[in-house]
């Protein structure tokens, strides 16, 4: 008799903890089994399935550390399950289904100087990742981080951006603006200006770059165009999903499923694809 | 070898009935398709079983994988979501009369659903259905089964028991334990038969296969599967794609009726604060198919997304699932589509994108 419990598109109980408005229209979701603990374990850049019935599931970057004993969602309102995710309030229950994806290799990482390139909300599969390398701070080489969104009321983390990661030993943060208002006095210009101007040298160093795919298009172009290996970029790519287990078919491209096989890739496996989007 | 006569299949099925759900072709306004023999028989009206009909409309993937499948209930009180599951009920299913097309495009489904992480809404019918096959001794037009190496007569494809359908009898062999039993448990429906005949049988079958598998004048036939997967680049970006995107509808009824598409939505119903989470068929021939919240779509052409579909079974398929094509030449797409787009014809037209 099949135990239907196992079945990977049965969701399980979760419950919101705290909620913090970051930007107009993104907000942060902490989230915990109805235990208190962590609803299940995963790795930098994996992503879950939402589910708010009856709007349905929705799949989200889990933007937390993994050594944390909890998770974060930063949801930006845009569709029918992210609009009833941003009703709830806390004490509210969820359906939670995951981990999946394949992650950030961060034991490859190790010793390794690092590169970040967030844009917007592309951030939150990022900051799972480096909150993970500041954590064990000492496991890897230089850390720079740049971050680009459309003013600067739009950084989601913003406090921790500007407060928390540059404390860290070698770790700088760059911040960008597509325009500049409220009293911006940092870098006004798109994020593939930015890279252009601080023109980092790719010598020992892995990228990591996630935001909208017209950034990452351009951003990928120029760091390989700056010199850095493409197998040494990495990226996520992202598609509509249903399962997340490569069954239902909307995430395939060529013979991969962003589901499963990614959504993180590196630059080399990337040009590999029959499809570019 | 063993033979049922006609006469006595009713009385046969009728007794399988009791310990399975069985399913055979029906024969309805001129349409065959698989239908419950228990509601057959409780029904007034006069239905007739079709075990001559070459193929049914619709595909007997839905016994397996169904159209729309309910598998969570919901209840929303205040803060609290509860989930309850929906477990399978009922007697496990018999599919009796299926072809070896349709037999062959469950393997391939095993492929996707079966492999980790485990699908266990598929698993759990897959593993509780018989399936009986009727060989076939011969084809209807649109039938290309041999262009992706199935023996239409062959009775070796994984199925529980198979049998011929010729005269006034259906002659059965058992392939696998359950088939055994049925034989065995049922051994007063069946008698043996004059060894002539099973050779006879024997021979017919192994006739058709070879004669069908070189028969190089069959229009179907001429343009090999491979094709696509040897030279993805060069038709990937030709302009075939664009001509079938002129003439194809998006009305996804190839995906629909086609035995191997599998891929699905899910979606939750609710009245009020209780609902039900289900399963239904999709197609990526619909526009909202890669559509996302926010607005971006990938695959926003047309041409872009016919082509997604073929090369999802020939290219893309192939290279996860160690060289298998996602098509079993069962031609309902050939019989169905309302601007005749089918896999055949893409064959075609790549075909010529080669030989430019």
């Amino acid at each position: 008799m099949t135990d239907l419990r196992k079945d990977p598109l049965i969701p399980g109980k979760a419950i919101i903890t705290a909620i913090r408005q970051d930007t107009q229209d993104i907000k942060t979701y902490q989230v915990r089994d109805i235990n208190g603990g962590k609803p299940f374990d995963f790795e930098p850049g994996q992503c879950a399935m939402l589910s708010l019935p009856p709007a349905g599931e929705a799949i989200f970057s889990i933007t937390s550390s993994p050594l944390a004993e909890m998770m974060e969602f930063s949801i930006k309102n845009a569709g029918r399950v992210t609009s009833e995710i941003h009703n709830l309030k806390i004490g509210d229950q969820i359906g939670i289904r995951g981990p999946y994806g394949t992650p950030f290799p961060v034991t490859d990482f190790e010793d390794k100087d690092l590169l970040f390139i967030g844009g917007g909300i592309g951030l939150a599969p990022l900051r799972s990742v480096i909150k993970y390398v500041l954590k064990k701070r000492d496991n890897f080489g230089k850390v720079d981080i740049v971050c680009g969104c459309r003013t600067c009321n739009d950084f989601v983390h913003y406090q921790e951006i500007t407060e928390v990661w540059p404390e860290k030993s070698e770790t700088n943060v760059y911040l960008t603006v597509d325009k500049a208002t409220d009293g911006w006095t940092g870098f006004e210009g798109y994020v593939p200006e930015y890279i252009d101007k601080l023109g980092f040298s790719p010598e020992g160093k892995t990228a990591i770059v996630c935001g909208p795919p017209i950034m990452i298009k351009f951003v990928v172009q120029q760091l390989k165009e700056s010199g850095f290996d493409p197998a040494d970029i990495y990226t996520t790519l992202e598609l509509k999903m249903k399962c997340g287990i490569g069954k239902c078919g909307r995430c395939n491209i060529g013979s991969k499923y962003v589901c499963k096989d990614g959504p993180v890739f590196t630059a080399k496996e990337l040009s590999g694809l029959i499809e570019t989007f | 070898m063993l033979k049922l006569d006609k006469d006595k299949l009713q009385d046969f099925l009728t007794e399988l009935a009791e310990e399975y759900q069985v399913y055979l072709p029906i024969k309805k306004n001129q349409q065959t398709d698989f239908y419950s023999f228990e509601k057959l028989l409780n029904s007034s009206k006069v239905l007739e079983i079709d075990l001559d009909a070459r193929l049914s409309v619709k595909s007997p993937k839905s016994f397996l994988f169904p159209r729309s499948e309910s598998y969570l209930e919901f209840k929303k009180d205040n803060e609290r979501l509860d989930f309850k599951l929906k477990e399978l009920t009922g007697k496990p299913n018999l599919l009796f009369g299926i072809r070896n097309c349709d037999q062959e495009s469950f393997k391939l489904l095993d492929k996707v659903f079966l492999q980790e992480p485990v699908d266990r809404l598929y698993q759990r019918r897959r593993e509780s259905t018989i399936t009986v096959v009727g060989r076939c001794l011969d084809q209807s037009e649109t039938c290309f089964c041999q262009l992706f190496d199935i023996e239409p007569a062959a009775s070796e494809t994984g199925a529980d028991l198979y049998y011929f359908n010729s005269d006034h009898n259906l002659y059965f062999t058992a392939a696998s334990d359950q088939g055994e039993l049925i034989l065995s448990e049922y051994s007063q429906y069946f008698n043996n038969l004059e060894s002539e005949k099973e050779t006879e049988l024997r021979m017919q079958a192994e006739k058709f296969n070879k004669t069908i598998s070189t028969n190089s004048n069959n229009p179907l036939t001429i343009n090999k599967p491979e094709l696509l997967y040897e030279n993805k680049e060069k038709i990937f970006n030709s302009n075939i794609w664009q001509e079938l995107a002129n003439r194809c509808l998006e009305c996804g009824i190839c995906t629909y009726l086609c035995p191997t598409c599998h891929c699905y939505d899910i979606q939750d119903y609710a009245s009020d604060q209780t609902g039900e989470r289900y399963r239904c068929w999709d197609s990526c021939l619909f526009s909202n198919f890669t559509e996302m919240a926010h607005g971006d779509n990938p695959r926003e052409e047309t041409y872009q997304r016919l082509r997604q579909r073929f090369f999802h079974k020939l290219v893309y398929f192939p290279e996860e699932q160690k060289e298998s094509l996602a098509c079993v030449g069962c031609g309902r797409c050939l019989g169905n589509c309302p601007v005749n787009i089918d896999i055949t014809e893409v064959l075609a037209l790549a075909g010529g994108v080669i030989n430019d």
